[in-house]
């Protein structure tokens, strides 16, 4: 089976099947809804969209099944499906939305069988990192705080 | 019996010692700053609530209260949420030091150690504004190093921090939005910078429509509500053009050309303003160079997209709690697309008939 793609997620060490995973940190937040599941990542200012078969991926990655589980558990899926369920898990360990597994986690029961209607679809949103960009560190002045912004030439009233 | 606390339970204790003691110090000097220039307090009704600002001497109050003056109500009854603000600049008297490294400032401009549900600490970026509040007693400071360096666009939206930690435990949510709409009902547009909805609120002034803001306003979840929060609007050179009867009543005129034409709806249209109403609709603005605006059905996601990543970036500290209000927003309103059109009358008039059909009202 093609793993990954674009910029080899896993399998580099030959484990990437199996690797387990876990949720996100706290720092991302997620909301769902029938057709979409919205995810923010509140420290970088990125935001995802996941179709319902990505969510269903999303969800069993959190809850510590490995991507050899989650493809087993979707053998019902047409062959096309499947093919995607490797792309966008490795795209959710790149964004960061799957972290790996603290050693000695409990390992899941089996996945129930999942037939996805739809290629799972992961669409990444970069519009809002702009916001991010203003670097929280600066020069500090006499008080001990930092100072970012000119001082006018008008004198205090 | 004795109480057992969890190792992360300790770490969040220390946190908050650390976060109080240097809240009171700061408090103090506010206080201390209260004293030494000559101050003044404005009470405000925020969503039916009483909001109690004291300010040390006149300068901030000069920026930050025309953004709220609409709010402006009689000093009666205990407040719900008092701040202190001051300058050191024109009060001589500033806060200590920071009491934690540089790195510590992340993204937001939250400081790390400094924030728990009972405080809440953040060094604005770009803006140099402290502010902080204690959720225990709903009692807020704001301070800024030289009221001369606070940026015109602080004074658009002023304390909107300080308001969305207030309201965290309430029925309520700060939106990226804007707000126009009837007596009996109206929608939020809501949408990023760049994303039509102060044109589409602007455009809506010559209309019967009303106006609850172009940038930033409260909802309520719990009905579904608009607040006005504040009376502005802000417009882009380009935009500014298409309006050329406000033009009169921008307040930073003389502005250098990176920043927004600013105004005051109190100053340049007082009777266009309302208090707030129902929100009947959310509606996603869209730029089509077309010449009609169309409303037409999206889905809840992509209402969702276009509002929640834009409101909670800008709003430190706000998080899964805010984003689960934002969405009760979306499941409760129908959600449309307002493909904005190149004719401005147009644009208020798909608002109408929505508003007026059996779908949107």
């Amino acid at each position: 089976m093609a793993l990954g793609d674009e910029g080899g997620f896993v399998g580099e060490q030959g484990d990437g099947l199996g690797a387990r995973y876990r949720g996100p940190d706290p720092g991302v937040v997620s909301q769902e809804f029938e057709d979409e599941t919205i995810v923010i990542r509140l420290d970088t200012g990125m935001y995802y969209s996941f179709n319902p078969a990505a969510a269903a991926v999303w969800r069993l990655a959190c809850a510590g099944h490995a991507l050899a589980d989650v493809i087993h558990a979707c053998r019902g899926s047409a062959a096309a499906v499947n093919g995607n369920i490797a792309d966008v898990w490795g795209r959710l360990v790149r964004a960061e939305l799957i972290r790996p597994a603290l050693p000695g986690a409990d390992v899941p029961a089996e996945a129930p069988a999942l037939t996805l209607k739809s290629p799972p679809r992961m669409t990444e949103y970069a519009d809002m990192q702009e916001l991010f960009a203003l670097d929280p560190v600066h020069d500090v002045d006499e008080s001990g705080w930092p100072s970012t912004q000119p001082l006018p030439a008008t004198p205090v009233k | 019996m004795a109480l057992h606390t969890t190792p992360a339970c300790d770490a969040r204790q220390v946190s908050d010692a650390a976060a109080e003691r240097f809240h009171r110090e700061v408090l103090d000097r506010a206080e201390s700053a209260l004293k030494a220039v000559p101050a003044s307090e404005h009470t405000l009704s925020v969503a039916g609530q009483t909001v109690r600002l004291r300010f040390a001497g006149p300068h901030l109050e000069e920026l930050l209260m025309p953004a709220l003056e609409h709010l402006a109500t009689r000093p009666d009854g205990p407040a719900a949420l008092t701040v202190a603000l001051f300058d050191s600049a024109s009060t001589g008297i500033s806060p200590p030091p920071p009491p934690w490294d540089p790195a510590s400032q992340g993204p937001r401009g939250i400081i790390e150690g400094h924030n728990s549900p009972r405080f809440r600490t953040v060094y604005q970026p770009g803006a140099d504004v402290l502010l902080l509040y204690n959720a225990d007693e709903r009692s807020g400071v704001y301070w800024t190093p030289d009221y001369r360096r606070v940026p015109y666009w602080e004074t658009s939206f002023p304390l909107r921090s300080l308001f969305q930690w207030w309201i965290e435990d309430q029925p309520m949510q700060l939106a990226h939005a804007a707000a126009v709409g009837l007596p009996k009902g109206g929608v939020l547009i809501a949408g990023p910078r760049g994303s039509g909805k102060s044109t589409a609120a602007l455009a809506c002034l010559a209309s019967d429509l009303f106006y609850a803001g172009d940038d930033y306003v409260l909802t309520g979840t719990s009905p579904l509500w608009a607040y006005c929060l504040y009376n502005t609007a802000k417009l882009t050179r380009d935009v500014e053009a298409w309006f050329p009867q406000l033009a009169e009543t921008i307040s930073n005129r003389d502005r250098p050309s990176s920043e927004k034409a600013l105004l005051f709806l109190t100053r340049s249209a007082p009777q266009k303003l309302i208090a707030g109403f129902p929100i009947r609709a959310l509606l996603v603005p869209r730029i089509t160079g077309q010449r009609e605006t169309r409303v037409v059905s999206c889905g809840a996601g992509e209402a969702l997209r276009s509002l929640a990543p834009t409101t909670l970036f800008q709003l430190p500290g706000a998080g899964q709690t805010a984003l689960d209000k934002l969405a009760s927003l979306v499941r409760g309103a129908p959600v449309y697309r307002l493909e904005l059109g190149r004719d401005l009358p147009g644009i208020p008039r798909a608002i109408l008939d929505l508003l007026r059909s059996g779908e949107g009202a």
